[in-house]
């Protein structure tokens, strides 16, 4: 059958009549919550919960997830994109910067869009890879390895602008999805190791100009300038590059910010190095900050903060309280109230041998002989810290956050570090002790007293994500290979598969026609399970 | 960084001074890495260790990055190649370019990592021979592979001569836990029936262990399906031979340090 000119006309003119269904306009992404149907910002919501409202699987069927899909990048370089999901279709990142967008029913490609990364396109200190893209509107939004935001039209992956961020010939590179909010772009920078001068963007949706920027350090004559030796500031590392939170409420971004730079010797750094392996809150119209809290000052252990912020509502002292929680790489966990950045409670959550504790006002108090060495310094955790990038997941029926963690120490090498543009920045190293009993879990801690409620433990340290569920299962991968579900309320494994490929990303989870689904990327490839029907899943499964 | 290639096709004479520079350091520039003197090894492993163990593993075992301890490095056979890897990293890869190392601290680490595969050539006091015969005699073939023959419980030691030195060799066979990889850590399983099965770890994660049996069997367990099971200590992974005599030892590492690869030794 041909289409006759007439009827192709007519079609023509229906599309362009119909409204704009497919569209993810700023009320959809700030509901989220209230449409766990889809997935349309990197952690689920602005609260960065990593939590679904679906529930569908629970503890009870969750042995009846079987691979619905599977999508192969057929790239090399690690895939460590948490998907988007919207009306029907995915949104993904393969490495270096290559987006694209698949069926979300079938795992079949629609488009790719390939930036063309060239070969000496810097990294330094972080791999060759994109951990997703931003939607608003009709448009994708990304960042690539070379510092360039790059907006795409979502139906069919075509170019609609792209603008320059930062230079990538002194290490500056994008590797973070950006988080789009009401008529703004919110992108963070990766480069610390190259000791790069960190800030944050925002950009404009429609043209790409840039609206405002925000330097992680301050300079000269600004207050803060004064916790940097000499030009030390200049160099001082600071990046942005893992995606924050927002409160619509209050105008505000919460972002996460990077270690100074050198990481190991702090020598040339003297003071705090604010705002490095703080906290900042933003006005999300100015880019100003309206208040920082700093987990480690004066860093000499690569401990970064680019942990992801939850921001919680909860009653502290009886009194009803907007807080934003954090499990840090410094193996600390943080209570903050949100509105003003007062601390009001850390509590240790993983082996440190650092610091006696925090004080009063948040401040660690260091133990004496534990920075890094000539002849090395054997301190608690190691230098991935007790958690990283990877998100924990916030169950708020529960109050319970799930965080990736890390036992394992290292012995942290100070050296001479040189400042030359475009290479690596980082007066020492670490290596691992030569025997030495390291495991990973998924620690469930309340959120209002960091306390453990259960952990379930992991044969290596943990390099995955975990997603939280309204039915009850917690999902999360190990770096051998292995999805698992566990019981949210006890830690109970109910339901492991082998993906073939360590799990060094995030799990979401939406659905289409009332079948929830879980996506996770692992290895090489995109991994997307349902729960398969009662009969089909075998006679030999438990009930 | 990047260096381009000079764009002069010649140097011009009276640039001395330069050029004095670049021949005083022209001798040390231009020896073969496997040449480096015992200083400038151990500067290059102190150097590693901060920079490349981190991927690459303490002594170049190897972890997320690949094992150095070959004779021949797939992407690094010259020693050109091996500086311009420590130098620049491998473009398009996770390899980074190093930290801010000066051109000595470069060569110093390729060194060393070129040592790594090479064991120094020793005057060992041996036999080989007669070390070869203990070595059918007293049943190591029960457990490792030599050029193909034997069984594949613990590692193939068809290199072992290239891949370690003597004081190494002769440690691992006295005291074996001080010495041995621990992959090959001795599993203990009581499976589901209440069967005991001992073998060679062979691969592990959160949920599952392979092993190889006693009989060199592959089995396989499911950790939640089985009665028991755990990794015993590193004291009985193997063997210890240490009733052996001085003589003896010494014939049998004269031995294991002759196993340099399948097509021997290129002299």
């Amino acid at each position: 059958m041909t289409i006759r000119p007439m009827a192709a006309t007519v079609l023509l003119t229906a599309l362009a009549a119909a409204p704009a269904l497919a569209q993810v306009p700023y009320d959809r992404i700030r509901d989220a919550a209230a449409e766990p149907e889809v997935w349309v910002t990197y952690s689920g919501n602005y609260r960065s919960e990593r939590f679904t409202r679906l529930d569908q699987i629970n503890p009870e069927n969750v042995h009846r997830l079987r691979p619905a899909w599977i999508y192969q990048t057929g790239t090399v370089g690690r895939v460590e994109v948490t998907p988007l999901v919207a009306d029907g279709v995915m949104y993904i990142a393969e490495p270096p910067s290559t987006i694209a967008a698949l069926d979300a029913h079938t795992g079949r490609r629609l488009w790719r869009y390939d930036p063309l990364i060239a070969d000496e396109t810097l990294n330094i200190g972080f791999p060759r890879t994109n951990r997703g893209v931003a939607i608003l509107g009709e448009t994708l939004f990304f960042g690539t390895l070379d510092a360039q935001l790059i907006a795409l039209d979502r139906a069919q992956g075509d170019l609609r602008w792209k603008t320059p961020v930062a230079d990538n010939a002194v290490g500056y590179a994008i590797t973070a999805a950006p988080l789009a909010v009401d008529g703004k772009i919110i992108v963070g920078i990766s480069g610390g190791e190259a000791g790069v001068r960190g800030f944050l963007d925002a950009y404009d949706p429609a043209t790409g100009e840039r609206l405002w920027r925000w330097w992680s350090i301050p300079a000269e004559g600004e207050p803060g300038n004064d916790t940097w030796g000499g030009d030390s500031w200049k160099t001082g590392g600071g990046a942005t590059w893992l995606t924050g939170s927002f409160d619509p409420e209050l105008g505000l971004l919460y972002w996460p910010i990077g270690n100074p730079a050198p990481d190991w010797n702090g020598d040339s750094r003297p003071g705090d190095n604010l705002y490095t392996d703080s906290l900042v809150a933003l006005d999300v119209e100015t880019g100003e900050m309206k208040w920082h809290f700093q987990y480690t000052p004066h860093d000499v252990h690569d401990w970064d903060a680019n942990q992801i912020p939850v921001l919680v509502d909860a009653e502290w002292d009886g009194e009803p309280r907007k807080l934003v929680i954090l499990a840090n790489r410094n193996a600390f966990y943080y209570v903050l109230d949100r509105e003003t950045g007062q601390f009001l409670r850390a509590t240790q959550y993983a082996t440190q041998t650092w610091a006696e504790g925090i004080d009063e006002n948040g401040r660690p108090i260091r133990i004496p002989g534990t920075s890094p060495s000539e002849e090395g310094t054997l301190v608690w955790p190691s230098l991935a810290g007790a958690t990283n990038w990877y998100s924990p997941a916030y169950d708020p029926d529960r109050m319970s956050l799930f965080v990736p963690t890390r036992e394992m120490s290292s012995i942290y090498f100070k050296s001479e570090a040189e400042y030359v543009p475009g290479t690596p920045f980082l007066g020492g190293g670490e290596r691992r002790p030569d025997a030495e009993e390291t495991y990973g879990a998924v620690r469930a801690l309340d959120a209002l007293s960091g306390e453990m409620k259960w952990e379930f433990r992991q044969l290596s340290p943990a390099v995955s994500g975990v997603l939280a569920t309204a039915g009850g299962v917690v999902i999360s991968g190990t770096q051998e290979g292995n999805l698992f579900a566990l019981d949210a309320d006890t830690g109970e494994a109910l339901w492991d598969f082998y993906v073939g490929g360590g799990v060094r990303a995030a799990p979401m989870s939406f659905s289409l026609d009332g079948q929830q689904f879980i996506s996770v990327a692992a290895g090489q490839s995109i991994f997307t399970f349902a729960l398969a029907p009662a009969a089909e899943a075998g006679a030999g499964d438990a009930p | 960084m990047r260096r381009e290639p000079s764009r002069r096709p010649w140097m011009p004479a009276f640039f001395l001074p330069a050029a004095a520079v670049f021949a005083l350091a022209a001798p040390a520039a231009s020896q073969p890495l496997a040449e480096a003197g015992a200083e400038q090894i151990a500067h290059g492993k102190r150097i590693y260790e901060i920079h490349c163990a981190r991927c690459h593993g303490l002594d170049g075992v190897g972890g997320e990055g690949p094992n150095l301890m070959r004779e021949n490095l797939r992407r690094s056979t010259q020693d050109d190649a091996l500086i311009e890897i420590v130098d620049i990293g491998i473009p398009g890869t996770d390899m980074p370019a190093h930290g801010s190392l000066n051109t000595q601290e470069i060569r110093n680490v390729a060194a060393y990592v070129r040592s790594l595969g090479v064991a120094p050539r020793e005057d060992l006091p041996g036999d080989p021979g007669r070390g070869r015969d203990l070595y059918e005699m007293t049943m190591c073939s029960t457990c490792h592979i030599v050029n193909g023959e034997g069984i594949a419980l613990g590692p193939d030691l068809s290199d072992i001569g290239l891949l370690r030195g003597s004081a190494h060799l002769r440690e691992s066979i006295q005291d074996p836990p001080k010495a041995v990889n621990p992959r090959y850590r001795t599993v203990l399983v009581e499976d589901a029936r209440g069967a005991i099965v001992m073998g060679v770890r062979t691969g592990e994660d959160t949920f599952s262990i392979q092993l190889i049996d006693e009989a060199g069997r592959h089995r396989s367990f499911r950790k939640s399906q089985v009665r028991d099971w755990k990794l015993l200590p590193e004291e009985s992974m193997m063997m210890s031979y240490a009733d052996f005599t001085e003589e003896e030892l010494d014939d049998l590492v004269a031995y294991l340090a002759t196993l340099r690869g399948p097509e021997g030794d290129p002299e």
